[in-house]
């Protein structure tokens, strides 16, 4: 009688007790990161002078070369692998006469870049040409900081006196 | 006849006492419950955000993930990742797997933010509450350079006990 009594009794609380809980409670939550696609080039300077003095040039062959050493200097930002390149926006130099010269229409085969001790390498036309390579970093990163050297030859027998200028395009693409 | 009758009424009351086992846990009013607000959290990391010499970028959302706990008890919250790495949802099976760690969380407002790994981690600890309790926690995300850019997605699991 006992035993009967114990069993309604537990019965009941199980029918008619709290709720059935369970022990634990459990979500889940789902996170979306949306990351950019960075490619970030940043230049320290815009403008590169070369200014041939006469002292430059070779009293025989009328001939000067000149060097600007690490005269831009480009860091690059990415989360890709990248590459850098350069494009003259012309196939010659505009030219603006001291006096009344014609222009000579100078090619831009006259002016070269490296970057590091590498030989320089001549423009040739409006073909864009390869700068630097890289992986993923921050400017921090070995690499992804490129300086350029720019190297220009004048000739006493082509070049009448005045400015030449030629715009170049640097781009910054992944790879 | 007598010893036939007790035996089933025996019976009967071991098969009460098994079931009654089953379906009432230990500690089964104990439990808190879980709810919640948010189910999906999206985090856009603005290209802004990426230090350039660095790489890295942080975004923190604040309160971006609110869930409430009902418990007539003291209770303890944990979280886990799903996974160890997220997914890398643009392109699947590409790219560098990002570690689940560059995700943290902290309570709303304070707190140590801790990095998410696929171990369970208390993050809450907290006494009965009074109907339906709100919580909220900050989520930190941290990008670099090796995450490229698109979509990754990870599982988070919540538990209350």
């Amino acid at each position: 009688m006992k035993s009967k009594n114990l069993f309604i009794c537990l019965a009941a609380s199980a029918l008619c007790g709290a709720p059935l809980l369970p022990a634990q409670s459990t979500k889940q939550i789902t996170i979306n990161a949306s990351v950019p696609e960075t490619l970030s080039l940043t230049v320290d300077a815009t403008s590169v002078t070369l200014a041939f003095v006469t002292a430059d040039y070779d009293v025989n062959t009328g001939l000067a070369t000149k060097t600007a050493v690490k005269a831009t200097t480009f860091s690059v930002s990415a989360n890709r692998a990248w590459k850098l390149t350069v494009q003259p926006g012309t196939a010659a130099f505009t030219f603006t006469p001291t006096g009344t010269s014609v222009d000579p229409v100078k090619p831009v085969s006259a002016l070269s870049i490296r970057t590091g001790v590498v030989a320089f390498a001549p423009f040739s036309g409006v073909t864009s040409i390869p700068v630097a390579t890289g992986t993923a970093g921050g400017y921090a990163k070995t690499g992804n900081v490129v300086p350029v050297d720019y190297q220009m030859t004048s000739s006493l027998a082509t070049d009448p006196p005045g400015a030449y200028v030629l715009t170049l395009t640097y781009t910054l693409a992944a790879q | 006849m007598t010893t036939a009758r007790h035996f089933l009424h025996r019976l009967l009351q071991l098969g009460a006492w098994a079931v009654l086992a089953a379906i009432v846990p230990p500690s089964a009013h104990a439990a808190p419950s879980l709810r919640q607000v948010t189910s999906v959290l999206t985090i856009p990391v603005p290209a802004s955000a990426v230090d350039p010499a660095t790489g890295l970028a942080t975004v923190t959302v604040p309160s971006g993930i609110q869930l409430q706990v009902s418990s007539t008890k003291s209770w303890t919250m944990q979280v886990r990742a799903t996974s160890a790495t997220f997914t890398y949802v643009t392109a699947p099976g590409t790219g560098t797997p990002k570690s689940v760690a560059e995700l943290q969380l902290r309570p709303a407002g304070g707190g140590t933010a801790a990095p998410v790994s696929t171990s369970y981690r208390l993050i809450t600890s907290d006494a009965k509450t009074k109907g339906w309790g709100n919580y909220a926690y900050d989520v930190i995300l941290q990008v670099t350079s090796a995450d490229a850019g698109g979509v990754y997605s990870v599982t988070l699991q919540f538990n209350a006990y």
